[in-house]
């Protein structure tokens, strides 16, 4: 059976009793709005003075730590001059042919029968001038020329001459430094 | 009439209107400068960080050792336009293979003319370049080369004009054009941009500084002043 809904009371006091419940409503979502603003104040606040103070307490550890970097900045300095040099030097040595030591493995490999006259070492180009005195030195001597012409940095251009002088056999090497 | 029937619906009301305006309007304001403050917080935690692994790294390292490596780097590429360290190495290099020098000319530059403005440019590697005239046996030539360039100062061999003096080839007449380099110091890099990485030598560096350790060091002797010495010459004129 549906229950019937009467209300007896005269229009007045219904709308009294309503604007009390509205009232009472009102005041209660006001007080809820209000707590709610003020935990949120205070959280933001106490947020805002936590991330404050850890911020502060980093700057001082910063700060800190960059007088203790200060104190050894001569470190730094030597270390990073340090650095700095080596990438000089590298770059020097990298820029260095090793002339001397190819010129002097190019000596040694010269048979015992014969004398460098001249050597001349103008940037890319070596000229070497020389005597061999013997027919099995000159036959030594061209051997190790092979030999010299499979080695890659530098690699042999040319013989100019290879002429029976009064000594001997005349010799001018010329050897290139491969790019 | 009705407005009045509703008057104590305002003061809540206006409480309600108030919190939600300030919700509205200010606290994402607040909350934007919150996390602001936060991503600063996190940058300065990581230079924290970083400060403090380089002040670690940094004060591990032992001075003795750096100060032995950076003089190594000075031995090999000096500072200045040092003569006296570079005939040191040159009479090093000469005593090393047996050979005997026979004159050593330091090739003076380019010198401007009157009135000539040139820009000066500062070079990271000056070159100082040389004529070394030596003689010695011939069988100790690839000796002397090898010592010239596995010298410190760093040598660079320009050209060499060999002449036998006797046509049995005992010993050779050498005219070297060398060049040795010098650079002065730097401040290419700031302190405070000194990177973590920046602070430890490469691999690639490590085995440079092991290389240029096995090249023959030449001493740097003081030159001490008078005063130091202690001593006073009777005339100033004789040597």
């Amino acid at each position: 059976m549906k229950k019937l809904k009467i209300n007896l009371l005269p229009t007045a006091t219904r709308f009294q009793l309503s604007q009390i419940k509205l009232a009472r409503r009102l005041k209660l979502a006001a007080y809820s709005m209000l707590g709610f603003w003020l935990v949120a104040a205070a959280a933001l606040l106490s947020l805002k003075f936590f991330l404050n103070y850890q911020k502060q307490r980093l700057i001082g550890q910063k700060k800190r730590l960059e007088d203790s970097l200060r104190e050894l900045s001569p470190q730094i300095e030597l270390q990073q001059g340090l650095r700095w040099r080596l990438k000089l030097a590298a770059e020097v040595l990298e820029k260095r042919p090793s002339l001397g030591q190819k010129l002097g493995q190019i000596m040694s490999s010269f048979p015992i029968e014969s004398v460098v006259n001249n050597v001349r070492v103008k940037k890319s180009k070596t000229e070497i001038n020389g005597t061999i005195f013997t027919l099995p030195a000159l036959a030594e001597f061209e051997k190790k020329l092979v030999m010299l012409n499979k080695e890659r940095e530098y690699s042999l251009v040319k013989i100019n001459s290879l002429v029976r002088g009064g000594n001997g056999w005349n010799f001018t090497l010329e050897l290139k430094r491969e790019q | 009439m009705r407005i009045k029937k509703y008057h104590f619906a305002i003061i809540p009301v206006l409480v309600i209107l108030t919190a939600l305006l300030s919700l509205i309007f200010i606290m994402p304001g607040q909350i934007r400068s919150l996390a602001k403050q936060r991503g600063e917080i996190e940058s300065i935690k990581k230079d924290v960080k970083e400060q403090g692994a380089k002040y670690l790294l940094i004060s591990s390292l032992n001075k003795e050792t750096l100060e032995q490596q950076a003089s190594l780097a000075v031995a090999a590429l000096p500072e200045d336009k040092n003569v006296f360290y570079v005939l040191r190495g040159v009479k090093d290099i000469s005593a090393e293979a047996g050979f005997l020098i026979k004159s050593l000319k330091f090739a003076p530059g380019e010198i401007s003319k009157a009135g000539e403005k040139k820009k000066l440019v500062k070079k990271r590697i000056e070159e100082l370049p040389l004529t070394l005239k030596v003689v010695g046996p011939f069988g100790e030539i690839s000796d002397f080369f090898e010592a010239v360039e596995n010298r410190l100062p760093l040598f660079q061999i320009k050209g060499i004009e060999l002449v036998n003096s006797e046509k049995t080839g005992e010993s050779v007449n050498l005219r070297l054009e060398l060049i040795t380099f010098y650079s002065p110091p730097s401040t290419v890099y700031k302190k405070e941009v000194v990177r973590l990485e920046d602070l430890i030598l490469s691999e690639k560096e490590s085995d440079f500084l092991n290389n240029l350790s096995s090249f023959k060091r030449t001493t740097i002797v003081g030159r001490k002043s008078q005063s130091e010495k202690g001593e006073k010459r009777e005339s100033p004129f004789l040597f």
